[in-house]
């Protein structure tokens, strides 16, 4: 416990020895602000001019805060993770490998899970400083909005933050592989555009025939998409299976980057 | 406190050490010499638990470096050749969390830290980011980072590389005051270092230990660089010269 607190604290704290956090911080806020502004101005627009979406003079769906202002809002914010969080975890493992500092961390009386963990709970606690403005959103949604559905708003929310961890998974597995920080930044992006596009491979996918088994590729994809788990969230569902795919990517990935992490002293 | 036997290591096809035997005792200083490559830095990687050895055994203090080596760790203070530093840290607080990692408790760390900072002329600097530091303090902030949890085995690997000779001296008479309570292994490729600081030299050239003596011993006959080029096999090549010259 003392080694993990050690390595958070340090990794903490470094964010602000550094530009990092403040960029971070103040972007992610700045952008986020904006864009909530925005479509709450969009929502007020059109809920003065009709009261739901028209097809042929008929209302097919009325506006609703979930899904017209918070809902996007959230699917926005969770695509701006991924470019923030690789640049949040890139230096992570990448600088100790560049700086040769890894060489203290692999000969000290520790565990290199040790490491691991309290270098992802560092990025944690950043992430979770830069995720608290959109509870303030979210708070003025509550209170100033018209019946507003508190528990998928809350949901959406809790979604953004799952999100953002799975995302710092992927983003200390790929600073464990290379001394590079700009290629540990794209491998986490890309791995992070991945999980959220291969939702939309979902729609042209047929069901295919393997060893005369049929198997539907179409579900197969849609349930790795990390995107689908998401909207459910956001949709207001909290399903057991969604939770346990977050949970099952964050375990995943921290896995792998301990055992690159020690794989180190192989060579 | 140190026996090392038939210690192998390949890095893949490539030969890192082979058949590396050696016993130190408590309180020796042994000077680790060898030419670039010969194999120095991977025999002292193995014994501080940095990457196993592909064949032979090593212990510390009694404990095997590879099936006890969380023991071994806690024994052992271990300067690299390039100095694990963190640039963005100070010294105060990089030194506390290197205390910190290395089990120090928190009432243990400020009187370690006071002692380094005290062993290695620190004091000036405490304060100041590491990065902006000269050569010679991030050298001995490395040396105080190896000494904070006042290990009985200290690893220094060319502890007194790219300093100046007014620092080098310090090093040195730093490392000397050391001896007696430290088991202390260095190693270098600069001799004369050797002959100031250490009693016992072990040579290795080309992964393999070609002489292991006392000091005295070795430069009964001849100075040490001769001693040391004649074992590595520079002197015939030398002679060979000469011989077609002739």
């Amino acid at each position: 416990m003392r080694v993990i607190s050690a390595i958070f604290w340090k990794e903490f704290k470094g964010y602000f020895l550094s530009p990092v956090a403040y960029v971070v911080l103040t972007g992610f806020t700045a952008i986020s602000g904006w864009l909530f502004y925005q479509l709450l101005n969009y929502f007020i627009r059109i809920t003065n001019m009709m009261s739901g979406y028209m097809v042929k003079g008929q209302i097919i769906r009325e506006w609703t805060i979930v899904d017209d202002i918070m809902g996007p809002l959230y699917k926005n914010l969770s695509l701006f993770l991924i470019i923030l969080v690789p640049g949040i975890t890139m230096r992570l493992f990448s600088e100790e490998k560049k700086l040769k500092t890894e060489e203290l961390l692999l000969t000290c009386p520790i565990r290199m899970g040790q490491v691991v963990i309290g270098k992802y709970l560092a990025s944690l606690a950043l992430l979770i400083l830069m995720l608290i403005p959109v509870g303030v959103y979210l708070a003025i949604i509550l209170k100033y909005g018209t019946e507003p559905d508190i528990g998928a708003l809350v949901a959406g929310y809790l979604g953004l933050f799952l999100v953002a961890f799975a995302l710092t998974a992927v983003g200390i597995f790929a600073s464990s592989l290379t001394e590079n920080q700009i290629i540990s930044f794209f491998v986490c992006a890309v791995i992070g555009l991945f999980f959220f596009s291969i939702g939309l491979a979902a729609r042209s996918v047929e069901t295919i025939t393997v060893f005369s088994r049929r198997m539907d590729l179409s579900e197969f994809f849609r349930q790795l998409s990390l995107f689908e788990h998401y909207s459910n969230m956001v949709a207001g569902r909290i399903q057991i299976t969604d939770l346990v795919y977050f949970l099952l990517m964050i375990v995943f990935f921290l896995f792998s980057a301990w055992v690159n992490v020690g794989s180190a002293r192989w060579a | 406190m140190i026996e090392v036997e038939h210690l192998t290591k390949f890095y893949g096809e490539i030969r890192g050490i082979e058949d590396v035997s050696f016993k130190i005792g408590k309180g020796e200083i042994v000077g680790l010499l060898g030419p670039n490559g010969s194999g120095k830095t991977t025999t002292m990687r193995i014994l501080v638990c940095y990457m196993p050895a592909t064949d032979g055994r090593a212990k510390v203090a009694g404990f095997d470096v590879e099936t006890e080596s969380m023991e071994v760790r806690k024994r052992i203070g271990y300067l690299p050749e390039h100095p694990p530093l963190y640039n963005e840290m100070t010294v105060r607080a990089y030194l506390d969390f290197v205390g910190r990692l290395r089990g120090l408790s928190k009432k243990e760390i400020p009187s370690g830290i006071e002692r380094v900072v005290e062993v290695c002329a620190l004091s000036p600097v405490i304060d100041r980011i590491i990065g902006q530091l000269s050569k010679g303090f991030r050298q001995r902030v490395g040396l105080a980072q190896a000494l904070i949890h006042n290990p009985e085995v200290l690893i220094l690997d060319e502890p007194t590389i790219g300093l100046d000779p007014k620092q080098n001296a310090d090093i040195r008479a730093l490392i000397k005051s050391l001896a007696g309570t430290h088991t202390i292994i260095l190693s270098t490729h600069i001799l004369p270092e050797v002959t100031l600081t250490c009693e016992r030299v072990i040579i290795i050239h080309q992964g393999r230990i070609v002489a292991d003596a006392r000091l005295s011993e070795l430069t009964k006959e001849q100075n040490l660089e001769q001693a040391f080029l004649k074992l590595v096999g520079f002197e015939s090549a030398e002679s060979e010269g000469k011989l077609r010259e002739g």
